[in-house]
């Protein structure tokens, strides 16, 4: 067995596949697409939901790619996924914060007690749903990455992403009026250290269809 | 110089995001809605 192998690498491809399945599964729970267009699969041994939209499925991968990239580099302290209402103010954010990399040895060799983490992370998101209000008819989504700025301007001006830009994000989209917080699962494994929470917008007014 | 610049006002915490807008809810809409007819018309033929 190879014993040289990139602790950070392998841990940003764990954490961006992990973050590709969350974000669609996180768009079927919410609605933010009309449920037919997702299939179900398996990922960690629990079901899960995929878009098919191509360009949907485009542009996560394409989002996923960059935050790999960004989170090999260590400048990435939290990745959030922004609900956003017609008007663009955020109603919903799904915390994903990332603990500092471990350089200790784990005891993990084959990593089942990161997948079984994992899967608890994806089986929290499932019933997330159950403990936020209704988001009110055509919200949208953004990803919004906290780094340094070091970081930012290396990964802004790297040739590879010049088709997928980023740019600072707008301040009305990352502050959220009272927001209430709803914790769902952190890991302390090695590899992985991560937090995941939701806030959500007190002043989320829409209360379904039913009222 | 950015090193120089980090030096100076330190570095920073950003929040950066994608410059384009993910598909909109009416763009899958009418995408699924096509391919349920499209899926009809290849069952009916």
């Amino acid at each position: 067995m190879d014993t040289n192998v990139n602790v950070t690498q392998v841990s940003s491809s764990i954490f961006a596949e992990f973050l590709e399945v969350s974000l669609h599964l996180i768009l079927y729970n919410r609605g933010l697409y009309p449920a037919g267009v997702f299939e179900r699969r398996r990922k960690y041994n629990v079901p899960v939901q995929m878009c098919l939209h191509p360009e949907v499925t485009g542009y996560i991968t394409k989002v996923i790619d960059s935050v790999k990239v960004m989170v090999a580099s260590g400048g990435i302290s939290m990745v959030t996924f922004v609900v956003l209402d017609p008007a663009a103010n955020p109603v919903e954010r799904f915390v994903f914060e990332m603990g500092e990399a471990s350089t200790e040895q784990s005891s993990d060799k084959y990593l089942f007690r990161l997948e079984d983490a994992l899967r608890g992370f994806i089986l929290k998101l499932n019933v997330a749903d159950s403990l936020l209000k209704p988001l009110p008819p055509n919200c949208t989504w953004v990803i919004h990455v906290h780094t340094k700025e070091s970081t930012a301007d290396e990964f802004i001006q790297a040739r590879s992403f010049q088709d997928f830009a980023w740019v600072p994000a707008d301040r009305r989209q990352t502050c959220m009026d009272d927001p209430v917080l709803v914790p769902l699962k952190t890991s302390d494994n090695p590899m992985l250290k991560m937090q995941l929470y939701v806030e959500e917008s007190g002043r989320k007014c829409y209360s379904g269809p039913n009222d | 110089e950015p090193a120089l610049k980090y030096a100076i006002t330190g570095d920073q915490s950003v929040i950066i995001t994608p410059c384009n807008l993910p598909p909109s809810f009416k763009t899958v809409e009418n995408w699924n809605i096509c391919r349920k007819v499209y899926q009809n018309a290849k069952i009916q033929a």
